[in-house]
């Protein structure tokens, strides 16, 4: 199969996946118990009939089921995702697409780009001196990381960055309308300053997770007979270890950098809850508590998309670097 | 004129709960100039030997004991840096499994301009258009179109690479090159094309070599002398001739009767009854005894000393040296 | 290889020998796992908090769920270790109470886990065509999604409690093991006596459960194991954001508990950094059993 087949084939893929995705959202939230519009209607305590009614006539769902799934669709296809109950009358896209998504986006960009170039440093290393002391310990550091919750660790941090030291702020996102910063640079420097916590945080916690991966990958590439043969041509270690290995390591670890680009758009509920940092994870958080429907029905479709699509994107990718694949 | 001399090489694996003596007091040379043939069953230790002179054992492997004398400075002195810098300069390797010797996402062309730049004194921009000039020279001589230096390793058929790999070990003018089965996984038509070739680099550059392989037939074929080994200890060295007609211990004799031969009368093929023995416990004294059929008492307790025999460049381990076999 | 063997009558014989077999397998098996202490670090670990939990109602000096009213927001003393908390509660007492819900849910999560990926996994592998094109993209899009927010979700509809919340991290942790099941039997799938089996007329039920499953089983029950690390700190996740157990005490309600009375910022340690080293030290046991286990089992480890 031609690589072009083989694109034509996964956007197919994709594309019936999202279709499936886009049904199951609609599903999964009118099989809860009870009426989407009660949720509401509970938090607002004792109503009047007629504005019960008129809720309903809002959220649709007076109607019947198959017309509810047509009205669903019509508007997803205009971009519209409902409003949202908790903070009614917000359309659900104008919480999401805000300052949350860019605060997730820069917060989740910088951990995972940091904990992926600290993974494969770290691994190829331990790799490199399989079953040293070296290769134990970090094995060993690792694994405790990725049995600590990473909401723990932030704990942590705060306790000791900021309340024992004071190195760091406790928590919050600064946002560039607050008056009190003169300027963009202003702004900038106490953003950087507010993202030391979370990032360290949870750069502890991908590390953990992807530092095995990287260092599995690497021990597979150095079985291979090009890296004897590149150590018998007497090339400096640090040749054989970044030029020779990380190429053919890189490979599959394209596959974890995919995954990771759905957190890039979901966040980390408990990582942005510990540090109050207004991003999509905490906005989970919010609408999960407060049983926001249409907010949390927004987006499951929103992370599922990008899933999706990263998905696709990583095979592709996949196929085209690696000069050998044949599908 | 002596280019590598092996002094009483061993080479212990030491695994968990045992020893294993994978090469064991083994002593021999390469003249310059020459091709030395290194025969024997797998398993018997060529290939321990020639990474020990590499010093590229697995992290179990230990050289417990020898010299190893290149051009008459000890390899063994050396700390890791000095030998990172002599790889390749004076001695290279061509390994086993030839077909996965290049790197799949680099260019043969990049691996082989890689090694020459690395063993430059020079680092200048200069330096790359020179290594990349040798590149296509090493390619010509080799027999291949300089403009596929620029492909993928998988763009070449298994013989095409062969050659690279050729052009690689020699793209630094190498004094040694110790090849290790370097025809074993090709067909005879490409085999016989590549002994040819690398017996033509040979003459032309003065180059010796360590030939490994288990196909005696590809020894009679193009080496100079023969060294024959079995179960880690090297039994019999001499000149090509005087090993194939004048062989003198008996499992020399054994192993060339049980190829078959073209050019003689046909022949019942013998194969060598038993097995080799286990190299964590190796039978006392001679080990090969046990598969010996002229072993008496002295061969089970005593170790046969490693003896010149027939000319003053033929050795044997055997203290039955010349003895027929029935 | 087959444990089949044993089971029919024919090759009665066969049986004390693949006793000393097993034996010999379980030897050599022992002998890889103990490679490096880490195998034994974690069953020491998890031994450790299996027995906290068991002992708990005698370890416990008091009820975790009883205030004690005199006792409001105590600083650690010899009555209690680990201090109170604002109803007066030892946090002692939940600490060691915690183990039993950590390693229930961890256990019964990971055990739900493994029986749907291991059925996924060889359904998939095992029939291959559109099946396994269809079970493995679902597979895919799951282990794409983010576990976290998606167990809120289902969390928020179904509501918490400990059934649901096992049932929940259950159903949403088969990915990894479907995944391996699945390759592992692709390949045992090729072997000779798979093929011997088949041409004997052996039909696929038999294939599966009598040659596939326990051929991949060790593979699988390393991957469990790791199932167990995810389900505690799932779990210790919810609990943590108050979605998590009620009536009983787990860790992470415990750190939910110190998150609502400022713990991290009034300094009183004692009631978060327990609970979170516990969480951290029993899963560390897991994955360190996990790890060791899969040293000697993994086939692409195998041959080194």
């Amino acid at each position: 199969m031609s690589l072009k087949s083989y694109i034509a084939r996964r956007a197919l893929d994709s594309i019936f996946l999202l279709i499936v995705t886009v049904v199951f959202n609609f599903v999964l939230f009118r099989i809860m118990p009870g009426n989407p519009a009660l949720a509401v209607l509970g938090r607002t305590g004792q109503v009047r009939p007629e504005f019960r009614e008129a809720l309903q006539i809002r959220y649709g769902t007076n109607l019947p089921i198959w017309d509810q799934f047509v009205i669903y669709l019509q508007r997803l296809l205009e971009g519209d995702l409902g409003f949202s109950f908790y903070y009614y009358p917000t359309p659900v896209s104008d919480l999401i697409f805000s300052h949350r998504l860019l605060n997730t986006v820069l917060l989740m960009g910088i951990s995972i780009l940091l904990s992926f170039i600290l993974a494969i440093i770290f691994g190829t290393i331990a790799a490199s001196k399989f079953k040293s002391k070296t290769d134990l310990v970090s094995i060993f550091i690792t694994l405790t990381s990725y049995s600590t919750p990473v909401f723990w660790v932030g704990m942590l941090i705060i306790f000791y960055f900021f309340g024992q030291f004071h190195l760091i702020p406790l928590s919050g996102s600064p946002r560039l309308e607050d008056p009190k910063y003169a300027d963009f640079f202003a702004w900038a420097l106490d953003y950087c300053y507010h993202l030391i916590g979370p990032v360290t945080t949870l750069t502890i916690s991908f590390v953990g997770a992807w530092f095995l991966i990287a260092r599995d990958q690497m021990l597979g590439v150095f079985m291979e007979d090009y890296i004897t043969t590149a150590r018998a041509k007497g090339l400096k270690e640090r040749r054989v270890l970044f030029v020779h290995a990380r190429k053919n390591a890189m490979l599959p670890m394209i596959s974890v950098l995919a995954l990771a680009m759905t957190y890039l758009v979901s966040g980390a509920t408990l990582t942005e809850t510990v540090f109050s940092w207004d991003g999509i994870g905490l906005l989970t958080f919010d609408a999960v508590t407060y049983s926001d429907y249409p907010l949390l029905q927004g987006l499951f479709l929103l992370v599922a998309a990008v899933a999706i699509f990263s998905s696709f994107l990583a095979d592709i990718i996949y196929a085209y670097l690696d000069p050998r694949i044949r599908y | 004129m002596v280019l590598l001399e092996v002094k009483n090489l061993s080479t212990h694996f030491f695994l968990k709960e045992s020893r294993v003596r994978a090469v064991d007091d083994v002593c021999f040379t390469v003249e310059k100039g020459k091709i030395l043939g290194v025969a024997g069953e797998s398993g018997c230790g060529k290939t321990t030997t020639a990474l020990s002179i590499m010093r590229m054992l697995p992290p179990a492997g230990k050289i417990v004991k020898g010299e190893i004398y290149l051009e008459g400075i000890d390899l063994l002195k050396k700390n890791k840096e000095e030998m990172r810098q002599t790889k390749w300069k004076e001695l290279s390797y061509i390994f086993q499994y030839a077909m996965n010797a290049f790197n799949p996402v680099m260019t043969v062309g990049e691996q082989i301009a890689e090694v020459i730049i690395e063993k430059q004194d020079t680092n200048s921009k200069s330096g790359k258009k020179e290594a990349w000039k040798k590149v296509k020279e090493s390619f010509e001589i080799v027999g291949l179109d300089p403009d596929r230096s620029k492909n993928y390793p998988h763009e070449f058929s298994g013989g095409m690479r062969q050659r690279a790999i050729i052009a690689m070990a020699m793209a630094c003018d190498p004094k040694l090159l110790i090849a290790d089965e370097p025809v074993t996984a090709l067909d005879v038509i490409v085999e016989k094309k590549i002994l040819k070739l690398l017996r033509e680099i040979q003459t032309k550059y003065d180059l010796g070599i360590m030939f490994i392989t288990h196909d005696l037939s590809v020894i009679a074929e193009s080496c100079d002398e023969v060294a024959i080994m079995y179960a880690g200890k090297l039994v019999e060295v001499g000149d090509a001739s005087t090993i194939f007609h004048k062989g003198a211990h008996p499992y020399t004799r054994m192993l060339i009767r049980s190829f078959p031969s073209i050019l003689g009368e046909c022949k019942r093929i013998e194969p060598i009854s038993g097995i080799p023995p286990d190299l964590a416990n190796p039978p006392l004294g001679c080990r090969f005894h046990p598969r010996c059929p002229i072993a008496t008492k002295e061969c089970k307790e005593e170790i046969p000393p490693f003896e010149q025999f027939s000319t003053s460049r033929h050795q044997v381990a055997c203290f039955h040296a010349g003895e027929s076999i029935a | 290889m087959s444990i089949t063997g044993a089971k029919d009558g024919s090759i009665q014989y066969l049986t004390p020998s693949l006793l000393t077999r097993y034996k010999i397998r379980f030897n050599r098996f022992w002998h890889l796992y103990t490679d490096s202490p880490f195998g034994l670090i974690g069953i020491f670990l998890v031994l450790l908090f299996v027995g906290m939990g068991v002992f708990a109602p005698i370890l416990a000096p008091y009820d975790p769920n009883r205030p004690m009213v005199g006792d409001r927001s105590d600083n650690p003393s010899l009555s209690h270790p680990l201090g109170t908390d604002r109803l007066g509660r030892d946090i002692f007492s939940q600490m060691i109470f915690g183990a039993q819900v950590s390693l229930l849910i961890g256990l019964s999560a990971a055990f739900i886990s493994l029986v749907i990926g291991t059925f996924i996994g060889l359904t998939s592998g095992y029939y291959g065509g559109f099946i396994d094109l269809l079970l493995m993209r679902i597979t895919d899009f799951f282990i794409q999604l983010p576990t976290l927010p998606l167990m809120l979700v289902v969390v928020s509809l179904f509501g918490g409690g400990m059934e649901n919340l096992i049932l929940i991290i259950g159903f949403l942790g088969w990915t990894g093991t479907a995944r391996i099941v699945r390759s592992e039997t692709l390949s045992i799938k090729q072997r000779a006596f798979v093929e011997a089996s088949k041409s004997v007329g052996a039909g696929n039920r038999h294939i599966i459960i009598g040659h596939i499953l326990p051929n991949v089983f060790p593979l699988i029950f390393a991957n469990a194991i790791l199932g167990v690390v995810n389900s505690i700190i799932a779990e210790a996740g919810l609990s943590f954001l108050g979605f998590g157990v009620v009536g009983s005490w787990s860790w992470g309600r415990v750190l939910y508990e110190a998150g609502r009375e400022n713990a991290i910022l009034l300094g009183s340690w004692w009631h978060f950094i327990p609970p979170g080293i516990s969480i951290m030290l029993l899963a560390l046991g897991f994955s360190l059993i996990s790890f060791s286990l899969n040293e000697v089992l993994n086939p692409r480890l195998r041959e080194r």
